[in-house]
């Protein structure tokens, strides 16, 4: 009793024990599910990481695609000023070309018309001649 | 016409405010981040030249690159105009040489005079005011209510024009002289130049519209409404283009105004431009750190079926009409001015000229120059280049310098097309001092031949007449009531051809001259009329409509067949004039007077007749002149013309021809050279010139109781009484006996017919 009230015991290898062996155990097993916790909460706690790392990564990617939709929207709605601009500016090349063909064109006529009077003339010169 | 710009590489993302070219072609700009850039004009990157005190608003370089300041000063200096209210003189090298305060506000335009002796400055504070060279405050021209956002002077420097919201105003710097305005636009304007050349100002404005007007502030043009407000606009130094800033892009416009090309810089604003000396090139400025340069491409120079277009900066295309050959012709730079005429095609760069002819493309003459050519003019046998610091330089097609002619004012970037005209033998300039004043020169020996030539006018426009013989030389001019006046340089006496010319051209072979009047294309088929025989001008000139091709047309060149003509959009047009006048004045040089007469029946034209009447007269062919007169039904003429051929002696003849051309003492001199006393004081006597006939009888003693016979039996006739002092004298001392003097008058006459009989057996 005394020894028992010391707390000291002897197992069954008889060897002797300070604690109760029961108790023991039972810290054994308290010791073996703690250690089975905290493994199961670091790695809870590694896929909570590697979920948050996703989700922010999910967030960057939905903030860049919001920022890219605004661009888009800015766009879409500056396109048709921006077209208007375009526009503008093919048309004043193409008027801009359809005045050098006018000028050419002009040009051109001008010069058909000298020819026309020189093949008159030399009609007439030949006529004289003759 | 286009522009071919090339980019800096974006050396700063502030905004350049100003840019500016310097005579070595580089470009410097000044920019908001208060730093001055240099982009040299080999093509380097452009690089910072110093770091400034303030933000600087314009930078304009000394003007006149060809005429030194004081004896020793050097020519590397250049304005900037701060926005801490100071403006200073800058060097090249970046060192600051004066500071001036000017004005209570930031400083918004600046610019040095044509002549580089006093510079003008605008402010936000409203004040103009005028400096000197040194930086003394001269005068305060105006003080107005809003800032000054641009101003111009004048070519003479007399006057500067600047806005005040959509005014503008011309203010004479003469002390209390009333400036001119007038409403320009009807929004604030942001621009204005004046060009020196073409006399024209230009006005471009936020409503963004762009105007030219003329100096009075007529309008000469208005542009069609543009996409955004009128940043800045610049004259070409010739004259020939304006380039016109707007936000984001830049317009390129004829002289007239008119619209023909535009580069746009994708919406950055533009906020100054500036042409090179040469006109060849145009720096761009603006927000962003823009600064570009654009080379005028796609122009084209014409000389019979060839025809040549810069296609590239450096590379010009030749082809020939009605051929399929085409030549690539490559430069080592960017050309700045072409030239072609004679069979010579000439392609100026800042450094070298190449002549190419149009027989051999492959190997052209190449000349260097030392400063880069401002203008190339042509003649049949040599060529004019003028470049700020060699001054003129008469060279042939073959390179070797021929003259170097210099005269008092001359002032090679002054020099235009117009106011100078190159002939093989002469050149001929109108005095920038002295406009109504035209100096000719010995091409040979770049000496003055003769006294200048003298108008009552400005002379606007000269011309010398291209074939020929030295001694056929004409010289054609246009002065400032756009009279046209002709005359032989040999005896200069200038005769008025025509009213309201606009333009002129000699052809280039032959002596025929072709003019531009009211919507008409005048051809003088004999410009020597004037000299011969003046009643003939009218017949001479024949007159062809061209309205159908516009108002305000450009005569560009008298070709072989045809006139070209330029219209104010720069399209050229050809116009057909008649080829007889060339064939007739072709034979009359080369004094083939039958084939002359021959051409003349067979085309059967009384100008054609009148032109060969002119010609045969002036050159002395009676023969030629008696058929052409009596083809035109001018009896009188045709016996003056029979009753001079009929003469005995060459001197007799000579003389009476001048007599009937009007040249009396011509006919004196000549006949009082070859002893015929006689025949001189009967000229005087016909054209009862009595004093005259007295003093040459009294001088060569001989003939006075002749002439005072006549004066007795012309007094007799109209019954009066003699009161001539002179003539009382002389009849007192003076025995008249009638049949002795009818006796000494047959002598003379005899004597005469056998003075040619001698004369013509000694041939």
């Amino acid at each position: 009793m005394a020894s028992e009230d010391r707390g000291i015991t002897f197992d069954e290898m008889y060897r002797i024990r300070v604690f109760d062996p029961d108790k023991q155990r039972q810290t054994k097993e308290l010791q073996e599910a703690c250690e089975s916790f905290t493994s199961k909460i670091s790695e809870l706690d590694k896929v909570v990481r590697g979920l948050l790392e996703q989700i922010g990564a999910q967030a960057q990617k939905i903030e860049n695609e919001k920022l890219r939709a605004m661009g888009q929207r800015l766009k879409a709605t500056m396109e048709p000023d921006v077209r208007k601009r375009k526009l503008g500016e093919q048309a004043a090349v193409l008027a801009e070309k359809q005045q050098e063909l006018d000028d050419i064109g002009r040009e051109y006529e001008s010069l058909l018309k000298v020819r026309h009077e020189q093949e008159l003339m030399i009609a007439k010169i030949t006529d004289a001649g003759s | 016409m286009r522009l071919q710009v090339t980019k800096a590489a974006a050396p700063h993302a502030e905004g350049l405010t100003g840019v500016a070219w310097t005579a070595g072609n580089d470009v410097w700009a000044c920019s908001e981040d208060q730093a001055l850039w240099r982009w040299p004009a080999e093509g380097n990157p452009p690089s910072k030249v110093c770091e400034l005190d303030a933000p600087c608003s314009s930078l304009h370089w000394y003007p006149c690159a060809s005429r030194k300041p004081q004896p020793g000063a050097t020519t590397d200096v250049f304005l900037l105009a701060a926005d801490d209210g100071t403006f200073r003189l800058m060097r090249a090298n970046g060192r600051e040489e004066k500071r001036v305060d000017a004005h209570a506000g930031p400083l918004t335009a600046i610019q040095w005079n044509q002549e580089g002796t006093a510079v003008a400055t605008g402010g936000q504070d409203g004040a103009l005011k005028i400096w000197s060279r040194s930086g003394m405050l001269r005068s305060v021209l105006a003080q107005i209510d809003g800032p000054v956002l641009c101003l111009a002077w004048s070519p003479d420097a007399a006057a500067l024009v600047y806005p005040r919201g959509g005014l503008l105003l011309v203010a004479p710097l003469a002390a209390g002289a009333r400036p001119l305005q007038w409403r320009a636009h009807d929004a604030p304007i942001l621009a204005v130049d004046w060009s020196p050349a073409a006399d024209k100002i230009a006005s471009g404005g936020e409503d963004a519209i762009y105007k030219v007007w003329d100096t009075d502030g007529r309008p000469l043009f208005q542009s069609a409404p543009l996409p955004s407000a009128c940043t800045a606009l610049a004259w070409a130094p010739g004259g020939c283009h304006l380039a016109v800033a707007t936000r984001g892009a830049v317009y390129l416009c004829e002289s007239s105004g008119v619209f023909a090309s535009h580069y746009s810089f994708e919406g950055s604003m533009v906020r100054s431009v500036a042409w090179s000396c040469d006109g060849s090139r145009l720096a761009v400025g603006g927000a962003g750190g823009l600064l570009a340069v654009g080379h005028m491409v796609k122009r084209r120079v014409e000389w019979g079926s060839h025809s040549a277009l810069l296609a590239e900066p450096a590379r010009i295309r030749v082809q020939e009409v009605g051929s399929a050959a085409q030549e690539e012709l490559e430069v080592r730079e960017a050309v700045v001015a072409m030239s072609f005429a004679y069979d010579h095609l000439l392609v100026a760069t800042a450094h070298q000229v190449a002549i190419y002819g149009v027989a051999s493309w492959n190997t052209p003459v190449v000349v260097e120059v030392a400063d880069t050519p401002l203008l190339l003019l042509q003649a049949e046998r040599l060529f004019l280049l003028a470049d700020p610091s060699a001054g003129v330089q008469l060279l042939s097609y073959t390179g070797r310098t021929l003259a170097t002619p210099k005269w008092q004012g001359l002032r090679p970037e002054a020099l235009t097309g117009a106011n100078c005209s190159l002939s093989n033998d002469t050149l001929a300039v109108v005095d920038r001092l002295d406009p109504r004043c035209v100096r000719c020169l010995s091409t040979a020996t770049g000496q003055p031949v003769g006294e200048p030539l003298r108008h009552s006018q400005d002379v606007l426009h000269v011309a010398l007449s291209q074939g020929g013989t030295p001694a056929e030389r004409r010289l054609a001019l246009i002065d400032r009531n756009r009279d046209l006046y002709c005359t032989a340089l040999q005896s200069p006496a200038l005769g008025r051809l025509g009213a309201a010319v606009e333009g002129l051209a000699w052809h280039a072979a032959a002596d025929v001259l072709l003019g531009l009047a009211g919507g008409r294309v005048l051809q003088w088929a004999a410009p020597g009329v004037l000299a011969a025989d003046p009643s003939l001008l009218p017949a001479t000139t024949a007159s062809l409509d061209v309205s159908q091709h516009g108002p305000r047309l450009e005569l560009v060149a008298y070709g072989e067949p045809a006139a070209t003509l330029r219209t104010p959009r720069g399209t050229l047009v050809h116009v057909a004039v008649s080829p007889y006048p060339l064939a007739l004045a072709q034979a009359a040089a080369a004094g083939r007077w039958e084939a002359a007469t021959r051409l003349c029946r067979c085309v059967a034209d009384d100008g054609l007749w009148a032109a060969l009447a002119a010609r045969a007269l002036a050159a002395r062919e009676t023969a030629t002149a008696e058929a052409a007169y009596a083809a035109l039904g001018q009896v009188a003429m045709v016996d003056a013309l029979a009753y001079i051929r009929a003469l005995p002696r060459e001197e007799a003849r000579a003389a009476q021809l001048a007599v009937l051309q009007g040249r009396i003492e011509e006919a004196e001199g000549i006949l009082l050279q070859a002893g015929l006393v006689y025949r001189a004081i009967k000229i005087h006597i016909r054209a009862k010139n009595w004093d005259r006939a007295l003093e040459v009888a009294v001088k060569q003693k001989s003939h006075v109781d002749t002439v005072l016979w006549y004066r007795g039996a012309e007094l007799a006739v109209t019954g009066r009484e003699e009161t001539h002092a002179l003539f009382l004298q002389f009849s007192q001392q003076v025995e008249i006996n009638e049949e002795q003097i009818r006796l000494k008058i047959c002598q003379e006459k005899e004597r005469e017919s056998q003075g040619s009989m001698s004369t013509a057996k000694r041939r």
